[in-house]
């Protein structure tokens, strides 16, 4: 391998992240490899690891930053998409690999399975409340316990979604982080 | 080397190499790399890290027709340099205590 098939190779394994974050890179490794100067070009090419190392480390840390600057736009979600497919272009044990897919994949369920209760919630609320206006054919006390209980399980209902929304939000954050670590450690 | 430099360590080490005089990235990865036996490229996201975070900030000057990036410390950066080194003081100290224990009138368990 010489710089240039370095140089692209790590363009290519970097290509996920934002433009910016890819070009300073780029352009940081470029100097380095100026700095060493063309009679040290193979020495420096060893010494830095495959391109696949020095790209898991960027990624890595971009990951953990990321995952602690507050505001949390819509884009860094891909963040996490990053993370995992890093990990699995970096020179990592395939066990573990799959034990991340398989921790992400419960997490997702058990999020998800929360968030659906919530929405059901929410639904079975205003089925009940339209049912309590139906009850009040059958006696005024009747319709009241009907609308009374409908806009209690909506309000159930509603909590449970946006605390869902709230802990996914965390999680993924965590996540994130958690990955980036071990991208980091993992590569040499 | 049975102990490695990473994290708050690392970067500590990074403030502390830039409070001298500015350097540029291949000077520092050398400098790091030759004392504490850091992987070559385990620089760049420190340093891409203590940039975002302001600790750092960059300037290029003109080299051989192109630009070297210099890497310097800013105030925000001076100040957590002096917090690092205090703690470090401590840190150090600490752990000379436990390893050192013999030595310092510490347990002898031969006894």
């Amino acid at each position: 391998m010489n710089r240039i098939e370095f140089m692209n190779s790590l363009q290519y394994k970097l290509r996920r992240l934002p433009y910016e974050e890819v070009q300073n890179a780029i352009s940081y490794y470029e100097e380095y490899f100026d700095e060493a100067g063309t009679e040290n070009e193979a020495q420096t090419i060893v010494s830095l690891g495959s391109p696949s190392d020095v790209a898991s480390k960027i990624i890595g840390e971009y990951a953990i930053t990321v995952a602690e600057f507050k505001p949390v736009e819509k884009k860094k979600t891909n963040v996490i998409l990053v993370t995992v497919l890093a990990i699995f272009a970096s020179p990592i044990a395939l066990p573990i690999a799959i034990s991340i897919l398989l921790i992400l994949f419960s997490v997702g369920l058990v999020i998800f399975s929360l968030f659906i209760t919530g929405v059901a919630s929410i639904i079975a609320g205003i089925a009940t409340l339209f049912m309590g206006f139906w009850a009040f054919s059958d006696g005024f006390g009747t319709g009241l316990f009907y609308i009374g209980s409908s806009v209690l399980i909506i309000a159930i209902g509603a909590s449970i979604t946006l605390g869902t929304l709230k802990l996914g939000k965390t999680t993924l954050l965590g996540l994130q982080r958690w990955m980036g670590k071990l991208l980091i450690r993992r590569s040499k | 080397m049975a102990f490695a430099v990473s994290g708050a360590l690392l970067d500590a080490c990074v403030l502390g190499t830039l409070s001298s005089a500015p350097a540029y990235g291949y000077e520092l990865t050398q400098r790091t790399q030759n004392t504490l036996g850091v992987s070559e490229s385990a620089l760049y996201p420190v340093l891409r890290r203590l940039l975002k975070d302001n600790l750092l900030s960059s300037y290029d000057e003109p080299h051989d027709g192109r630009n070297r990036r210099y890497y310097q410390l800013t105030e925000k950066g001076m100040i957590l340099f002096q917090t690092y080194v205090e703690d470090w003081q401590v840190f150090k100290a600490n752990i000379d205590t436990m390893i050192f224990s013999n030595n310092q009138g510490g347990l002898n368990l031969d006894e």
